[in-house]
């Protein structure tokens, strides 16, 4: 028993000032690894909680493929040069700190207001059955491609919409299947970003077609 | 499980103030896109927590789905980033002033 | 389990998920952009989709795959709307925006469809969640599509940003409301609610709220509007057009299903919310839209207006005694408010094509050089306004009678008021384009539309006029889909 406390608050702990540094730090690359931090202790309190897939598919899709996506994209986009700068903005930071102070308040004191769970309200998967599935990627399977199979296969139609969008959005210009006269509504804003555009750092990414 | 589920629910209430907190307060895009990931964080813990305390499975299902979003979601706001830029360099909120906010 | 039948009442949401990925292997296949092509198979899957939907028009309200989703009329109702939406946007643009690959578009519009067929009928939170995000993302691209535009882009990142923080706001507020009841379905939600509403009612409305806010920022309503005036005025003229209709529609459709079945046991809780709601939209839509000089904003901050105006409708269903549960208002209101938004986005889209401008400016004296765009834009600026016999009217008239039927009556004078106020700016529009001269330099000679571009202003137009004339009969169709409906 004292293991698991000692545990939940080493997780606890570490999770809040991971998330702290997460949304203070002045670099975006600082930031994405402090969030790789919290997703890791996040994963511990799912196995704690008897959750071991779950722990797993975190660390998995977030560590592994969505902070990556962020670093990778830092990397495409250079960001050093503006490293000086204001990290904040400094009128809205006396509208965000309220707000965010007050929905703390409200919710940590439902938080830890809330009344144990009450007996009529549980669901048919208590920890023993879950052991007699043989784990929890067992029970999770047994909804999943029963009462969630819609939700499960709609998601797959997502991971293809998405696919599809961020290939037209990220392919290369200049490497574009399509050679056709410039469009009649270019706007005119188009000519000021165009004077500080990087110059070649972004042309390596490949042309792929959908 | 001798963690009440307070305690859980407590930290969620954390991460997820500390992402909206991060969205609200932050100027560059790249730290806004990850505070939002933040806030899921928030969001995923307190539905496993309630998924195990309830006994059932959906909460689960939901952190599965909730991933699959948040992964798509990186994806296509990502790709918008460099869609961008390729024009600009500039990467805070309040320099996106083409458009009047 | 899956059977067969719950797989035949999927299929029209089959049929068009089939459609796009066809979209897609075709341009891969032909190693070009036939775009007429694309149509002719977006149409055609339409077509299916609708005609299969039609079929069930008349079905009892029947869960399918453990209650994911429910089918009754209310959601083939919708089904059919989206549709139009979906087959008006890629009209529209099949032969513009030559820069853009066509074949990835009509797939995104489509991908977006599904998405709001799918929320149409979804009556589980993790079904909702999934088919709001597939109905957004792609929206978000759509926005951005025009990428060598710095305001596309722009809009876009704005319009993502808020769009993903809203879905978690959401999220949370699904996760609070889960860990409430036990459940996920939304029956199951609302007959687990009294037994628990008494004892931790501040929990009740942390989780209310939250999905509340979540859904203020995907219908644009104020305070949750900042980012659309934005994402409508970078996002080209037909995806404005799209996601001026489509998101927001489907968005109103879930808060209907959440209102009116989960939340129903508790719904004196968020009445005064959901008034608060409407009525700040419908003040600072219609008050902000004045302002503007940009016809896009303009018609951004009327969205606005018109979303506090569906609200208003929803609100009136909350009261309790309101008879058969006023959502059918909002059925009414979306069919006219689709086709009378569409039409005035695709002549704006006219006049961008042709001046390359959307200044409201640029309407002045175009009922002299060409008439037919400016007699279009007079019936769609008339049916915003709410004229009759036009289809804004009579969808006005019927929220108005709601509101007064739940004794609401400040809510309808509200709702009044604002209408007037907008007279000014929807008429400012077709003052300039029958009582001004056109601008010194502007080329004055008549231009042609293309074909598809008039055809859809034509349809949209006669539909206005269709739906307003026969509004009795429409009417009746959406009382019914809400009667028989699951809630």
């Amino acid at each position: 028993m004292t293991d698991q406390i000692v545990a939940f608050t080493y997780l606890s702990i570490v999770a809040s000032v991971a998330g702290l540094a997460t949304i203070l730090v002045r670099s975006p690359v600082h930031s994405a690894l402090s969030l790789v931090v919290v997703v890791f202790h996040v994963a511990g309190m799912f196995v704690l909680l008897g959750n071991g897939f779950l722990a797993a598919v975190q660390v998995i899709v977030y560590a592994g493929a969505i902070v990556v996506l962020f670093l990778f994209t830092m990397m495409l986009l250079d960001l050093r040069r503006h490293e000086t700068e204001r990290t904040v903005h400094r009128r809205q930071i006396w509208l965000a700190i309220p707000i965010a102070v007050l929905l703390f308040a409200e919710v940590a004191w439902i938080a830890i207001s809330k009344p144990e769970i009450s007996e009529n309200l549980k669901g048919a998967f208590p920890p023993q059955t879950i052991d007699e599935l043989g784990g929890s990627a067992q029970a999770l399977a047994t909804v999943m491609f029963t009462d969630y199979l819609l939700p499960f296969e709609v998601a797959s139609v997502l991971l293809l919409a998405a696919a599809i969008g961020a290939m037209v959005l990220a392919r290369n210009p200049d490497e574009e299947s399509l050679a056709s006269p410039p469009d009649m509504i270019e706007d005119a804003a188009g000519t000021d970003g165009s004077s500080d555009q990087p110059e070649g750092e972004l042309s390596e990414t490949p042309a792929t077609h959908g | 499980m001798s963690i009440p589920l307070n305690a859980y629910l407590l930290v969620g209430a954390i991460l997820f103030s500390l992402g909206t907190l991060g969205v609200l307060m932050r100027r560059s895009v790249l730290i806004v896109f990850i505070s939002i990931e933040l806030m899921l964080q928030g969001v995923n813990l307190t539905f496993a927590a309630y998924g195990a305390f309830l006994e059932d499975m959906a909460g689960s299902m939901f952190v599965v789905i909730s991933l699959t979003v948040a992964a798509a979601e990186a994806a296509v706001g990502l790709a918008i980033l460099v869609a961008l830029g390729r024009r600009v360099t500039e990467f805070y909120v309040d320099r996106l002033d083409t458009l009047r906010w | 389990m899956m059977t067969r039948t719950e797989l035949t009442l999927l299929v029209p949401e089959i049929i068009v998920v089939a459609v796009a990925a066809a979209i897609l292997l075709v341009s891969v296949v032909s190693k070009r952009d036939n775009r007429w092509l694309t149509l002719m198979l977006g149409i055609a899957g339409a077509l299916a989709a609708g005609a299969f939907s039609l079929q069930y028009l008349d079905i009892d309200p029947t869960p399918i795959f453990s209650g994911q989703l429910t089918i009754d009329r209310f959601t083939v109702f919708l089904r059919l709307v989206f549709l139009l939406v979906a087959v008006a946007t890629l009209v529209l643009t099949v032969d513009q925006l030559e820069r853009i690959p066509f074949a990835e578009f009509a797939a995104t519009v489509l991908f977006s469809t599904v998405g709001m067929m799918l929320l149409a009928g979804a009556t589980d939170l993790i079904m909702i969640f999934i088919a709001v995000e597939l109905m957004a993302i792609p929206v978000y691209v759509l926005t951005a599509f025009t990428r060598f535009r710095r305001i596309s882009t722009e809009a876009a990142i704005k319009y993502f940003t808020l769009g993903a923080f809203a879905t978690a706001v959401l999220a949370y507020g699904m996760a609070w409301t889960y860990g409430l009841t036990g459940q996920t379905g939304l029956k199951a939600i609302a007959e687990s609610l009294p037994a628990i509403v008494d004892a931790p009612d501040i929990e009740v409305l942390l989780a209310l709220g939250l999905v509340l806010v979540g859904m203020a920022f995907k219908v644009a309503v104020v305070p949750f509007h900042v980012w659309s005036p934005d994402a409508y005025d970078g996002a080209p003229t037909p995806v404005s057009a799209f996601m001026s209709v489509g998101p927001k529609i489907g968005a109103m459709a879930m808060l209907v299903r959440m209102v009116g079945m989960a939340f129903e046991p508790v719904s004196a809780n968020i009445q005064v919310l959901l008034y608060v709601l409407a009525a700040a939209s419908i003040i600072g839509g219609n008050i902000w839209a004045v302002q503007q000089t940009n016809i896009k904003r303009m018609l951004a901050y009327s969205s606005i207006a018109h979303s506090g105006y569906m609200l208003a409708g929803i609100a009136a269903a909350t009261v309790a005694g309101t008879g058969d549960r006023p959502f059918y208002t909002l059925l009414y209101y979306g069919v006219a408010y689709a086709l009378m938004n569409i039409g005035a986005f695709a002549v704006v889209f006219v006049m961008e094509r042709r001046t390359d401008s959307v200044e409201i400016s640029a309407f002045r004296g175009l009922a002299q050089t060409s008439w037919m765009p400016a007699v279009m834009m007079t019936i769609f600026m008339l049916s915003l306004l709410g004229m009759p016999p036009l289809a804004g009217f009579f969808g006005k008239l019927f929220i108005i009678q709601a509101l007064v039927g739940a004794d609401l009556g400040w809510l309808a004078v509200v709702l009044v008021v604002g209408s007037v106020v907008s007279a000014y700016y929807y008429l400012r529009v077709v003052v300039y384009m029958f009582m001004r001269n056109p601008e010194e330099g502007a080329d004055a000679a008549p231009f042609r539309i293309s074909d598809s571009m008039a055809s859809v202003i034509f349809a949209a137009g006669i539909g206005s006029l269709a739906v307003g004339i026969f509004s009795n009969w429409l009417f009746e169709i959406a009382r019914d889909s809400v009667l028989l409906a699951s809630f």
